[in-house]
């Protein structure tokens, strides 16, 4: 078993060891068949992401010369002029299917309690950077939210985002404790600056300030903020889950 | 692409016809058609599969098996009537073997990473997509230091998830 964690072989592919670090790294490596295992896993794993997520050209021509041969090959394929608009629709439902599925083996929402209780239900992932007075804060606050303490959370949170109005981590997770208090007037006007900002949490701001309106039954609200979620969004098909379910 | 075209002119015909004599379409038949051959050439560009089989039973094969996978995910019998007259030796069936490994493997990760949280998913996307991480940082407003550190975080929570479930599949 080699001493050195994944988080470890990240930072060394990533070049973000400083010499020493490097120097002992490259020393196991050298000898360590468990970490030259896992360090091969992670670089095969970091391939397979850039094969599905990076923009390929090549990839994007091949297909539509395929497309341009069902046209000629197949007769009730898609005219070869075309970008094959029936396949790309049937590829999306498959897609959002698919992602549906993930979305309902993740959120379970068959396992019981309220529709808001359901899809609600968020952990507060640690954001820790400079181990400075904020960051305890936030440390602190972690744990007061994943223990479904929000109202401390809120209070620690409010803190931040008085001192820090940027900090849009810490201003998601605030409008979710207030949700979770049933203080929706006081989330509401925080997610709305979520959604209308270029943040990560653009479009999971949308899907809570929905919820926020489910707690309070006004599905025809709860629609119209879903609706603002767009496929590309990851919080897409939790959206789509929910959106069927009212 | 004139071997694309080669390709089509002297296998589509077989595939459409081994395809509606098992209860497709002809639509289905372009759809399998196209994806085997992005399956190939994603193998063939990306994992530098090299093909040792003659290529015509190898292709034929592909496209049998993954439309029997299709009926069944439709929830139709497969049956199987041979359309193909074409021999499918060993080594045919062990490349296919090896393409479909390769692609079962895709899937895990592709799995694994769909099971990941929002913000690392968002993350490692736009680390994927290419773009200079001080562009991703402003685009997710974060700090530079913190996506670096995240981005390490989730790939390496991304790689862990991974080896478990590989760990646990092998001791079955």
């Amino acid at each position: 078993m080699s001493r050195f964690t994944f988080e470890d072989i990240a930072r060394y592919a990533s070049g973000d060891m400083d010499s020493d670090e490097l120097a002992a790294f490259e020393a196991a490596l050298a000898t360590d068949e468990d970490l030259q295992k896992k360090l091969a896993l992670h670089q095969e794993v970091h391939s397979t992401l850039q094969l599905r997520f990076a923009p390929n050209e090549k990839l994007q021509a091949f297909q539509q010369t395929l497309r341009q041969l069902n046209g000629e090959y197949f007769a009730q394929a898609r005219p070869a002029t075309s970008p094959a608009p029936v396949k790309r629709i049937r590829l999306a439902a498959i897609t959002t299917a698919a992602a549906a599925v993930v979305a309902l083996l993740i959120w379970r929402p068959w396992q019981g309690g309220d529709l808001y209780t359901r899809y609600a239900s968020v952990e507060m992932i640690a954001n820790i950077e400079r181990g400075n007075t904020t960051d305890s804060l936030l440390t602190e606050a972690t744990t007061y939210f994943n223990n479904k303490d929000y109202s401390n959370a809120a209070r620690l949170l409010k803190t931040i985002t008085d001192s820090i109005p940027g900090n849009s981590f810490a201003q998601f997770y605030y409008a979710l404790s207030l949700t979770q208090t049933n203080q929706q007037p006081l989330a509401r006007p925080v997610l709305l600056r979520l959604y209308n900002g270029t943040s990560i949490f653009k479009y999971d701001a949308a899907f809570h300030m929905a919820l926020t309106y489910v707690s309070e039954k006004n599905n025809t609200e709860a629609k119209t903020w879903l609706g603002k979620i767009p496929p590309e969004a990851t919080i897409y098909a939790k959206a789509q889950a929910l959106l069927k379910e009212l | 692409m004139l071997v694309v075209s080669e390709i089509y002119r002297l296998y589509a015909p077989r595939i459409k016809h081994y395809i509606i004599a098992n209860s497709g379409t002809e639509d289905d038949a372009a759809d399998i058609f196209q994806e085997v051959l992005t399956d190939i050439y994603l193998q063939a560009t990306q994992k530098q599969l090299e093909l040792t089989c003659p290529f015509e039973p190898f292709l034929l094969l592909l496209c049998k098996r993954k439309w029997l996978n299709e009926l069944k995910k439709r929830g139709r019998q497969p049956v199987t009537k041979d359309a193909d007259d074409v021999y499918i030796g060993e080594d045919v069936f062990a490349q296919a073997e090896m393409l479909q490994q390769q692609q079962n493997r895709m899937q895990l990760f592709l799995e694994c990473f769909e099971k990941m949280g929002d913000a690392c998913k968002e993350i490692l996307r736009c680390y994927m997509n290419g773009e200079a991480q001080e562009v991703i940082a402003t685009q997710l407003n974060v700090s530079y230091g913190y996506l670096r550190k995240k981005k390490s975080e989730c790939m390496a929570g991304l790689t862990k998830m991974i080896y478990a479930q590989q760990s646990g599949r092998n001791k079955i």
